[in-house]
């Protein structure tokens, strides 16, 4: 690499990456030759081991991550370019200021330069970390030629709200934790920042239409949050009829009540609803749903996609938490904005508390005390809004630092701002007649993140307070919980980790500094799985997604559920009331087999040789090949596996089969035909298999033994069976 | 309709078979295309024939793909080497008598040399050491288990660099133990625990600070021996059935695991495999394969002699150190050495075996017969031969080491040595044959003295099976038939990696044979000497 240094006009030469490749583990299977975003791998086909021209290497170290023989070794400095450094807004006045304090790049030039930084990478990490998956080095690379049009495009294709979530996302988590620089342990490209300036030059337009596959379809989104949003316009871009309910008088959801002004300005939060009243999307407000209501809208529409988030503030019970004078953050937040709106400082936001603050005091104008439970993005939004509001905040967290969940720019800003945040402490109790008047507060200590934090001394400290703001999250609503059994599915990383993936290299770093230290491949495999279940149905025709699926999580996670689940709401159904089923995608017919003889694999084979191929796609695999996707997209399964076990003694179905089954926590309703093959007698291997689909949430519509010597005599009647239960099923 | 079963399903894949998903990172993921310039010729003649695929047979089949094959492989041999350990701590002083030191020396040496040539690495498949050691590291006996105990490091790359020769240099050094605590002899039956028990922490060791078989793969005393001398055997191990399927396939389940089986723990792919050298027959890769694209293969003997394309170093420096080192055991039975030895031990206190002249012998042999290789290389050679591609040497960083800088030397040596790996392979075989046919039946007494039924006195412990002329000429029979499946494969290589960069290849023929024959021919003679001389 060589860099003219204009100024002495010398020219520097910076040392090239030292290159290792060990030839006695490359095997030559390439998986870094394809990876490599400078093409400085070739292949010596007389070895058949790679070479690595050291003048083309960059150092990003994705060969070393994707090797799967850990055969290559690059040390080189960091050739990462520098990264821009984005303006923190600081307002003279903070009091009443509503200025938004993030600012994104500002020119062109810087812009080029960042865009510059990006790999290209054709194995793009980044886009795995993305939890809605954006095409980040292809905007990027529009960008780089000048075309913000084209990097709109490419970023609305798979987000809905682009300029929300360059705001508010953590980056660090995502794309930018994931970026292959950041993977290296160097600076990531500053994709957030990039993202934003593509959204605040151009102008995101009506949402087009993008098919009539949809057409004729009749959906009902429930809830007007980020996961309603993007739901809503994948369906009425593809041509489909939806109608958002929502119990709020104005859309957003959390977007909208829980993110203040300073942070995401209204503009912007309120942009797609308006493109998707203007799309002729119907919307209900104030019409709160419940269980019976679901029911309803289950018969009247098509689909239903419930998108209704994570609604239960957490409560701290401890004694004094019924006084007066303690609130929940959205509440606060909502009258909050309210305030900052007309101007007004917080004594007029509870006028009661206030004024007896004041009388109490005797006069004297001390600022009003607000505690803050909780040290996360919320807590610290409640806490920068009372300090504009003409208050005094205190955070308090029984976290430690390290492992709260708040992106460490917030805390900054927030610190910077005047709020006290004490972490490692907790309320142990309220003390107060009516009103809250002091809480006292414990010490605690947490070792590791995965423990909970251990109170170490009582009643440290006794703080005066004028207010307490709940601001320590949310948890599904139990009425949502008692009707789904299932919900909400936690996020979890898997002990084997999907092979594609970590062929990309993204699960190779177990710690990422830029991720503050957290194993991103980890986080973005859970969020991938999480993804995945949203684009399941949980009974017949209803779709859950975002935090009401999840729990509470981020704005681009629900996003991203939405969208899923709109794909699948469009693939699966058929309109209640066309008649014409001819204008409807065929029917995907899953055969999964677990063959080791080779028995199985046959009857699996020729039990769906002669469906009409007009009206079924089939896709027959075995089952160490099937994949969570196949699972979602597939309208009905079946199942065939060998069984194992001595004559006698322990005979139930192949263990990969079962394990597979318990792979699967639900089939989203999915009919099912399940079929053994046996030597001597399967016993009850057929009733273990219902019931394991019976608890996975599918129905079993046909079961059958097949005797491993009789295929060619039992075959015949077992498939016009199954042609028989198909009609049958897809006729109803 | 067609199954899918053959072809890889997985991400990117434009398989017209899978539903079509909904899939966003598809449309950013451009990865370049695989390179399979030559990749037809590059494993033609290493790639076992089709037909001789053990794993087609459908019982065959079922006991490849039980998880628990290996450990009921490893489980006879942890038995008995734990016996060994007990038995020879607890059990009679009497090395002939105790049951730990006669199976170890009279039948269990000998029976790994016949596994080797006829089979290739099928000791490390039922290894006891490293089998132990395994269990630990994975937690279990046989279950595939995804998180393993341990650090799982890396060998680190300045060591691994060196390939098998830390391997050779570790066999050096306990076979010199082995000589001068006389554990082999066999000596005290307690030696023979330490050394196991020693063999068994070392293994345990680095399998819980390294990663995968890293023990195996570069330090075992006899992966390099298993490696070089098995490359005459007949079991190709585990390849590829179709390489097309493995070079489109996205997930390499077999070199990183999936839920039936672990990455190979040899780092061998089976896409690439072109010698039975790494292959430790363990099955996982068959196991882990999601395509059933891989198979269990015979080949013909010395295939994995005389076809691999790709040649390494560091197996040639082996077989020449190897070689110096069978050279010695047979040296040291000699008058000469004797009084060698005796004079060294005089002047510095070190007995036999003193570890100049065991050093000395084994680098002078070495370093004579590679040189007798390369003046060929030199005198009947062409001077340029920039067309000729050399392997990629092993040794050290490129353009470090002495090897890379002479392309040209590496040309002549690899194959050559290559050559040679029959005779060496024969003469390891014939040193362990006195001991088998002197002292075999013993076994049956050393089983009977646990009961107080064996003793030195009883007719078996004395019986042979062979007198001691008799055993000469069986040595000289196994030179004879190693010697000739050396000039078969000499002629082999020659004809293919010697011929084209020969100025005369008559010439060039008539040297290697005679390198053969003066190889073959003098460790037969030295049979003949060792016994004249007792």
């Amino acid at each position: 690499m060589t860099i003219t240094n204009e100024s002495t006009n010398e020219t520097k030469i910076n040392k090239f990456p030292t290159v290792t490749v060990f030839a006695d583990r490359c095997a030559g299977c390439e998986e870094c030759l394809v990876r490599c975003p400078t093409q400085a791998i070739e292949m010596d086909s007389y070895s058949w081991t790679v070479t690595i021209n050291n003048e083309l290497c960059v150092g990003c170290l994705q060969c070393t991550r994707t090797c799967p023989f850990s055969a290559i070794k690059i040390e080189s400095e960091d050739l990462s370019k520098t990264r821009v450094e984005l303006n923190i807004h600081k307002p003279k006045e903070l009091l009443l200021d509503k200025s938004e304090t993030r600012r994104g790049i500002t020119n062109w030039t810087d812009a080029l330069a960042e865009a510059s930084r990006c790999l290209n990478c054709p194995d793009p990490t980044c886009v795995r970390g993305c939890p809605t998956h954006n095409n980040i080095p292809g905007f990027i690379a529009a960008i780089r030629s000048g075309n913000l049009d084209d990097a709109q495009e490419i970023l609305t294709n798979t987000s809905v709200l682009p300029d929300v979530c360059s705001r508010v996302c953590d980056q660090a988590l995502q794309c930018e934790g994931s970026c292959t620089w950041s993977l290296a342990g160097h600076e990531p490209v500053a994709v957030g920042a990039l993202e934003r300036f593509i959204t605040e030059n151009s102008n995101i337009g009506p949402i087009k239409t993008r098919s009539e596959k949809a057409k004729g379809l009749n959906v009902a989104v429930i809830g007007a949050g980020p996961a309603g949003a993007s739901a809503a316009t994948e369906l009425v871009a593809n041509g489909a009829s939806v109608t958002v309910f929502e119990k709020n008088t104005e859309p957003g959801g959390l977007m909208r009540t829980a993110i203040p002004e300073f942070t995401l300005p209204q503009n912007v939060s309120q942009r797609i609803w308006e493109s998707l009243k203007n799309k002729g999307v119907k919307f209900e407000f104030g019409n709160e749903v419940n269980v019976t209501k679901i029911n309803e809208l289950k018969n009247e529409y098509d689909a239903v996609i419930l998108a209704v988030g994570a609604q239960a503030p957490l409560k701290l019970p401890v004694p004094g938490s019924d006084l007066k004078g303690i609130v929940d953050a959205v509440e606060f937040l909502e009258k909050a904005d309210q305030l900052l709106k007309s101007k007004y400082t917080i004594e007029e936001m509870y006028p009661e508390i206030f004024k007896r603050a004041n009388n109490k005091s005797n006069g004297n104008s001390s600022k009003p005390m607000i505690l803050v439970l909780g040290a996360g993005n919320t807590a610290m939004d409640v806490a920068r809004m009372s300090r504009r509001l003409g208050a005094n905040a205190v955070c308090v967290d029984w976290m430690s630092q390290q492992f709260a969940p708040v992106r460490p720019d917030e805390l900054v800003e927030a610190r910077e701002e005047g709020v006290d945040i004490k972490f490692n402490t907790t309320v142990s109790s309220f003390v107060g007649d009516e009103y809250v008047n002091s809480a006292k507060l414990s010490l605690t200590q947490q070792e590791v993140a995965t423990k909970l934090p251990k109170v170490v001394k009582e009643n440290a400290i006794d703080l005066k307070v004028d207010l307490v703001v709940m601001a320590m999250g949310f948890r599904l609503d139990k009425q949502l919980t008692e009707t789904f059994s299932m919900l909400p599915y936690r996020k979890k990383t898997p002990d084997m980790i999907d092979r594609v993936w970590q062929a990309s290299g993204i699960t190779a770093v177990p710690s990422v500094a830029w991720a503050r230290g957290q194993s991103v491949g980890k986080l973005t495999v859970a969020r991938e799985n999480a993804r995945l279940k949203a684009g399941l149905p949980i009974t017949d025709n209803v779709w859950v997604v975002g935090d009401a699926l999840i729990g509470p999580s981020t704005v681009v996670e629900a996003m991203a559920h939405g969208k899923h689940a709109a794909v699948s709401v469009i693939e699966h159904i058929k309109p209640k009331n066309s008649g014409s089923s001819d204008s409807k995608t065929k029917t995907n017919v899953l055969v999964i087999f677990d063959s080791r003889s080779g028995n199985t694999k046959e009857v699996a084979a020729s039990l769906v040789s002669d469906l009409p191929k007009e009206s079924f796609n089939t896709y027959v695999t075995p089952i160490a090949k099937v994949t969570y996707k196949d699972v979602v997209a597939s309208n009905i399964i079946i199942l065939g596996t060998w069984i194992e076990g001595m004559v006698m003694a322990n005979v139930k179905p192949a263990k990969s089969t079962l394990r597979w089954l318990k792979s699967i926590d639900t089939f989203g309703d999915k009919p099912i035909i399940v079929f053994v093959t046996y030597g001597v007698n399967p016993r009850k291997s057929l009733d273990l298999l219902e019931t394991e689909f019976n608890q996975r949430n599918a129905k079993v519509l046909l079961k059958q033994a097949v005797k491993g010597s009789k295929i060619q005599s039992q075959l015949p009647e077992f498939k016009k069976q199954v042609k028989q239960t198909l009609k049958q099923y897809f006729e109803n | 309709m067609t199954i899918a079963e053959d072809r890889t399903v997985t991400e990117g894949d434009q398989n017209p078979e899978s539903f079509e998903h909904f899939d966003p990172i598809k449309q950013a993921v451009h990865l370049r295309p695989k390179n399979r310039e030559n990749i037809q010729e590059r494993f033609e003649s290493t790639d076992p024939p089709r037909k001789w695929e053990v794993s087609k047979n459908k019982h065959v089949k079922a006991i490849l793909k039980d998880r628990r094959l290996q450990f009921l492989l490893i489980l006879p041999n942890q038995i008995v080497f734990w016996m060994v350990i007990v038995l020879g701590i607890a059990g009679t002083i009497i090395p002939g008598l105790n049951f730990g030191t006669a199976i170890t020396w009279y039948l269990w040496f000998c029976l790994v040399f016949v596994m080797m040539v006829v089979v290739g690495r099928a000791w490390c498949a039922m290894c006891p050491f490293g089998g132990f050691a395994e269990w630990l590291q994975r937690k279990t006996f046989w279950k595939r288990t995804q998180k393993t105990l341990g650090l799982g490091r890396k060998f680190p790359e300045p060591l691994a660099r060196w390939g098998f020769i830390i391997s050779v240099v570790s066999f050096i050094i306990l076979t010199w133990i082995e000589e001068f605590f006389n554990i082999a002899g066999p000596g005290t039956p307690s030696a023979t625990s330490f050394m196991v028990i020693g063999i068994v922490v070392t293994a345990v060791a680095f399998f819980l600070v390294f990663e995968r078989r890293t023990f195996c793969r570069y330090v075992c005393p006899l992966s390099a021996l298993i490696g070089s001398v098995g490359a005459m055997g007949s079991v190709a191990g585990f390849r590829t059935k179709d390489r097309d399927v493995c070079m489109d396939c996205k997930t390499k389940d077999c070199m990183r695991g999936s839920e039936d089986g672990f990455g190979c723990p040899w780092y061998t792919w089976p896409g690439s495999a072109d010698s039975n050298l790494s292959c430790g027959l363990c099955t996982e890769c068959y196991k882990a394969c999601p395509s059933d694209n891989v198979g269990l293969f015979l080949q013909p003997p010395l295939t994995s002699v005389i076809a691999p394309k790709r040649r390494r170093a560091d197996i040639a420096i082996s077989v020449l150190l190897l070689w110096g080192l069978v050279v010695f055991q047979q040296f040291n039975a000699t008058n000469v050495y004797a009084s060698l030895d005796n004079w060294l031990a005089n002047n510095t206190g070190i007995h036999y075996p003193n570890p100049f002249d065991y050093l000395g012998i084994i680098v002078v042999v070495a370093i004579i017969t590679g040189l007798l290789v390369l003046a060929g290389g030199f005198a009947f050679g062409k001077k340029d031969i920039e067309s000729y591609k050399a392997s990629q040497p092993l040794l050290a960083a490129p353009k470090k080491s002495l090897l890379s800088k002479h392309p040209k030397a590496l040309a002549y040596l690899l194959p050559m040595t290559y050559g040679i790996i029959p005779i060496v392979g024969a003469d390891y075989f014939a040193r362990q044959l006195p001991k088998f046919f002197k002292h075999v039946s013993r076994l049956i007494p050393s089983v009977g003295a646990w009961f107080g039924h064996g003793s030195t006195s009883s007719s078996l412990y004395h019986t042979r099976l062979l007198t001691d002329p008799q055993i000469v000429i069986a040595q000289i029979i196994v030179m004879s038939l190693g010697t000739l499946a050396s000039l078969w494969a000499m002629n082999k290589i020659f004809n293919r990696d010697l011929k084209p960069i020969s100025r005369s290849a008559t010439a060039m023929r008539i040297y290697a044979i005679a390198i053969v024959l003066l190889c073959g021919v003098g460790s037969a003679f030295l049979y003949y000497l060792m016994h004249a001389a007792s």
